[in-house]
Order: C-alpha cells, then sequence, then structure tokens
C-alpha cells in the first residue's frame, strides 16, 4: 500500500508510544483517584487493591458549587453567543445595508485585539459596574469576544443557502423572521451546535478571568476551584485526583455525543484559537 | 423599492446593534482604556486616586530586568512551540495519513483527540503532580530505576531544570486541532500525484519533502502566526507550576502583567506591559499578512 512493511512497523510503533503517552495521564489519574496515600506508595502504577470509592463521594461535596457555576456560567455564554452572532450572520449574509463591508472588516479588526491589553481595562471595567463575584461578570465578556469567530463561520454558512428556499417561504408571505427560524436554524444546526460546543469548551476552560472576578468561594469556577484544591496542599491524593476525574466528566459526555461537530467547528474555528 | 430597501437596512442594523453593543462596550473601551491606564501610575491600594504620568511606566518596564529578562525567556517557549510542538503534529498527521483508512488509524486519531475534552486545569494539575518533588511521576519513576541521583525538585532547582520541564510538560503535545488540520491537508492530494512520484523513483523522505510538505504550507503559515499570538500572550503553564521562578527564571511577560496588575495592584505598569505586548503581536501580524501576500 502507501508504506511498505517495516517502516509501517515503526509507523505503528511511534504512534502507539505517542497514544500511550497521551492516555497514560489519563489512566493514571483513574486508578490513584481510588488509592489511599499509603496505596500509592506501595503500588504506585497498578491497579487499586482496595479501592477507595468515597473519595468521589467527598471530592463531589466539595466541587458541586464550582461545577454548577461553571455550567450556568458555560452554557448562558453559548446562548448568549449563538444568539448575537447568528442575528449578526444573517444581517451581513442576507441584508443589502449602507457602510456593510465596512462593518464586516471592523469585526476583523476587533478579532486582532489581544487579550493582554483588554485584561486589566476590563478587569477594572467589571469592578466599577459591580459585577465583581457576579457570573455576569464572566459571561458578559465571554459572549462580547466569542461571538466575532462565530460571526465570520455563521455568515460563510448562511451565505451558502439556496436563494430560491427563501424566495419561496416569502412567496408563501412569511417574514424574514419566518426565513430565519424555519429555514437558516433548521439548515445550519451542525455549525450552530458546533459553534456552541466551541463556546462551552472555551468558558469552561478559562482560569485567569473567573479566577480575577470570582473569587468567592460560592462563585467561583470549576477551573479555579481545582487549582485551590490543589493549592491547599492536600495530603490526600486519591481525592484531589477524584477531583479531577470528576471535573472531566461533564464535557466528556457532551462531547462524546457531539464529537463530530465539534471536530467540525474547532477546526472552522481555528481561524481565531 | 427604495422603501423596502430602508426597511431592509432597518432590519440589519437591528440585527447588529446587540453585536456591536458588546463589542463597544466590552473590546473597543477596554481597548481605549489600556492605552489610557498605560500612562497613569494607579494603584490598587489607592484606587480612587490615579495620576497622570506619561510615558514614566513605559521608562520603568524597560529598565526593568525581569521584564527584559523575561522576553529571552518568552523566546525559547516560542521557538519551541513554533518547532517541536508543530513538527510533533506534522509528524503525527503525517504518519495517521500512511496508514490509510485503517481501524487502527482511527483508534489512533481518537486516542489523541480524547485529551482535547479534558479540562486544561486537570491536565496541568497532573503536569504539577508529576514533576512534585515527593511523590510525584518522574521522581517515583526515576527511584524504581534506580536513577536517585537524577532526582532533583524540578521546577524550583535551577532555571534549566525549571524551563525543560515547562517545555516538557504535554508531552507528547499531540492533543490539539493541528493534527487534524494536516491530516486534511495530507489527504487532500491527489494519489496518482505521489504514485507517479513513487514510480519515478522518490524515496519516501523525497517525497515528504517536496510533495507533501508543501501541500500543507498554507495550514502551517497559519498556525505559525496563531502559535505566535497565542505564545507571546501566554503565561498559564508558569503560573500554575512555576509561579515564574526559581526567582524570575521562568517569568513570560504575560505574567509580568498579570503580577503586577493582580499581585502588586500596579495597573498603570501592568498596563504598559500590555500595550507593549499589543505592539509587538501587531507587528507580527502586519509581518505575517505582508508574507503572506507577496507569496501567494
Amino acid at each position: 500500500m502507501k508504506a511498505n512493511r517495516t517502516s509501517r512497523i515503526v509507523i505503528v510503533a511511534l504512534l502507539l508510544f505517542f497514544a500511550f503517552c497521551t492516555l497514560f495521564p489519563l489512566y493514571f489519574m483513574l486508578v490513584s483517584s481510588v488509592k489511599t496515600n499509603a496505596e500509592l506508595q506501595s503500588n504506585y502504577f497498578g491497579f487499586p487493591i482496595e479501592p477507595q470509592f468515597h473519595y468521589y463521594g467527598n471530592a463531589m461535596m466539595k466541587i458541586k458549587t464550582y461545577m454548577m457555576n461553571s455550567a450556568f456560567i458555560s452554557a448562558l455564554s453559548a446562548i448568549g453567543v449563538l444568539i448575537l452572532s447568528s442575528l449578526s450572520a444573517y444581517a451581513f449574509a442576507r441584508f443589502r445595508f449602507r457602510g456593510k463591508n465596512a462593518l464586516f472588516f471592523t469585526l476583523l479588526v476587533f478579532l486582532m485585539i489581544p487579550g493582554v491589553l483588554t485584561l486589566i481595562p476590563q478587569f477594572v471595567l467589571v469592578k466599577n459596574m459591580g459585577l465583581i463575584n457576579s457570573p455576569w461578570a464572566a459571561i458578559l465578556p465571554f459572549i462580547a469576544s466569542g461571538q466575532l469567530v462565530t460571526i465570520f463561520v455563521m455568515r460563510t454558512f448562511f451565505e451558502g443557502i439556496p436563494k430560491e428556499l427563501f424566495e419561496s417561504i416569502k412567496i408563501d408571505g412569511g417574514s424574514e423572521f419566518r426565513c430565519f427560524l424555519s429555514l437558516v436554524v433548521p439548515f445550519s444546526l451542525p455549525i450552530i451546535l458546533s459553534m456552541g460546543l466551541v463556546t462551552v469548551l472555551n468558558t469552561w476552560n478559562d482560569f485567569f478571568w473567573p479566577l480575577l472576578v470570582l473569587p468567592d468561594q460560592q462563585k467561583m469556577t470549576l477551573t479555579v476551584g481545582l487549582y485551590r484544591f490543589m493549592d491547599q496542599q492536600q495530603i490526600l491524593y486519591g481525592q484531589v485526583f477524584s477531583a479531577m476525574s470528576l471535573a472531566s466528566v461533564p464535557l466528556m459526555l457532551l462531547f462524546s455525543f457531539t464529537m463530530k461537530f465539534f471536530v467540525q467547528g474547532l477546526t472552522s474555528g481555528a481561524i481565531k484559537a | 423599492m427604495k422603501s423596502l430597501k430602508a426597511t431592509e437596512s432597518k432590519a440589519a442594523y437591528l440585527c447588529l446593534l446587540p453585536t456591536y453593543l458588546f463589542v463597544a462596550v466590552f473590546l473597543i473601551y477596554p481597548t481605549l482604556e489600556a492605552i489610557r491606564i498605560s500612562f497613569l501610575d494607579w494603584n490598587m491600594r489607592d484606587y480612587y486616586h490615579p495620576t497622570f504620568v506619561g510615558l514614566a511606566n513605559f521608562r520603568e518596564i524597560f529598565n526593568n530586568d525581569v521584564f527584559i529578562e523575561s522576553f529571552k525567556v518568552l523566546a525559547i517557549f516560542l521557538g519551541w512551540a513554533l518547532v517541536v510542538l508543530q513538527g510533533i503534529s506534522v509528524l503525527a498527521g503525517y504518519l495517521i495519513y500512511l496508514l490509510g483508512a485503517s481501524r487502527f488509524a482511527q483508534v489512533i486519531k481518537v486516542s489523541f483527540i480524547i485529551p482535547m475534552v479534558i479540562p486544561g486545569m486537570v491536565t496541568t494539575l497532573f503536569w504539577l503532580f508529576f514533576y512534585e518533588p515527593g511523590n510525584g511521576m518522574l521522581n517515583v519513576l526515576l527511584g524504581k530505576l534506580g536513577l536517585e541521583s537524577w532526582q532533583k525538585v524540578w521546577l524550583g532547582e535551577s532555571q534549566f531544570s525549571a524551563i525543560g520541564s515547562l517545555l516538557m510538560k504535554g508531552f507528547p503535545w499531540i492533543s490539539g486541532i493541528g493534527f487534524l488540520i494536516y491530516l486534511a491537508g495530507f489527504q487532500s492530494l491527489d494519489e496518482s500525484v505521489r504514485e507517479s512520484a513513487r514510480i519515478d523513483g522518490a524515496s519516501g523522505w523525497k517525497i515528504f519533502w517536496s510533495i507533501d510538505l508543501p501541500l500543507i504550507i498554507p495550514q502551517l503559515k497559519l498556525t505559525t502566526i496563531l502559535v505566535l499570538i497565542g505564545g507571546i500572550q501566554q503565561y498559564g503553564d508558569q503560573y500554575i507550576l512555576t509561579k515564574g521562578g526559581p526567582g524570575y527564571d521562568t517569568t513570560v511577560p504575560g505574567l509580568f502583567l498579570f503580577n503586577n496588575a493582580f499581585t502588586y495592584g500596579k495597573l498603570g505598569i501592568g498596563s504598559a506591559a500590555g500595550v507593549t505586548l499589543f505592539l509587538i503581536i501587531a507587528l507580527f501580524t502586519v509581518l505575517n499578512l505582508r508574507f503572506m501576500k507577496s507569496r501567494t
């Protein structure tokens, strides 16, 4: 085929090695999450002999609030991003209006504003708005910056919808809003979903912004909570690893159902990164 | 007809309004503020009394050894990300491509995708544990191999070991979208081109360099600028793993900014660093656009 036998063996070996190194941390995290410290010492890499499943219960108690906070922030950010960017993308794809190209170009410019530049003034802004320790301190800026790439991706997608389909709705007396709801949304559901997932992933993973604006123990997001958890010089490794495993579950679940959209969306969203 | 156009415009502006409202408040205004704050002596402890100091903040950071040194540290991380991290993603994409469509290739692909949905913090905390002196995996592994003399406080002993440990964090680094992009690039070429090269007696190595690699140049250009822009702003690993230490040995400009603004409360100094980084990023972006134009 494409490679002869020896080189094929080398390729397979190399890929297996990479895959092993990639997945080993996950294996280690899972087996260590139910080991006592003593067992971690005596049986470092092996399967747990006396699994301490109650570590998961304890860890869950500690991170439950953080997880709810993160879920709320990620969900609302994704909804906000999708609403704002589908509206704008629709306007750019469908309507003719004065300043259309200029407005679109400015969006491209905004996309290039780096986070390091806006970090401090955004913090000052949110602080002056009195939003510190409110989830909106995270949600609103996430929407503002998350919508831009999504607009680009969606516009391209919306423009690909055949004009005749719009015409037929119009002829039946349907409004623009009708076009949007019953044509554009169903037609581009995969891309809408994937952009929503990308937003969830980005917001769920963000660390520094929630660290700054949500310092309260009750308002903290999951990433910050985990960091603090580890920072306390926790003596119980098993519990730390339980918390880390639990923290990975929601995204794992979400993405196991939607992997196809997700990869698609990430590749198209690569323009931002 | 004219009124129709007017309603169309109105509808369009109405649709765009929320987007631009958010952009104005959370992007444009902060951008202007960043520049203004960089001219202020403004401390979090004296929040209500900022004073205008002109370019003093810039003078201060450019005379600050920590800030200057942080760019050398940054250069190491950027070089590593551009050459090694990109290289290994290209390699992984190419190897998977060479395997062709097989079940094994599919399994390997998925095993590189799974870590993407693990929260970055979980991965980073695993590596923090990996380097931990007492029970960390690296020292335990060395102990089991009888190499006790090699054990170290990896993240704190010297600049060399701290930077080295940070660079090795995340090995083999394939869990990004990079390799998927490259894989798609390699797969886009018509197989007959490679076939004819093979018939002409070209080696596998030659085919890679002269046919396959040029194929993904557009992707490489894109990822290069993204890695640069992202890399200049990156300080998460340093913050979590080394706190920029030992001393300031692993402090990158982004961390300098963050610590000044939010640990010491010097908002003016932090903003001056932010504006400086922004100018560097803008320079890279412009150069990149020029470069892309001249080549196409």
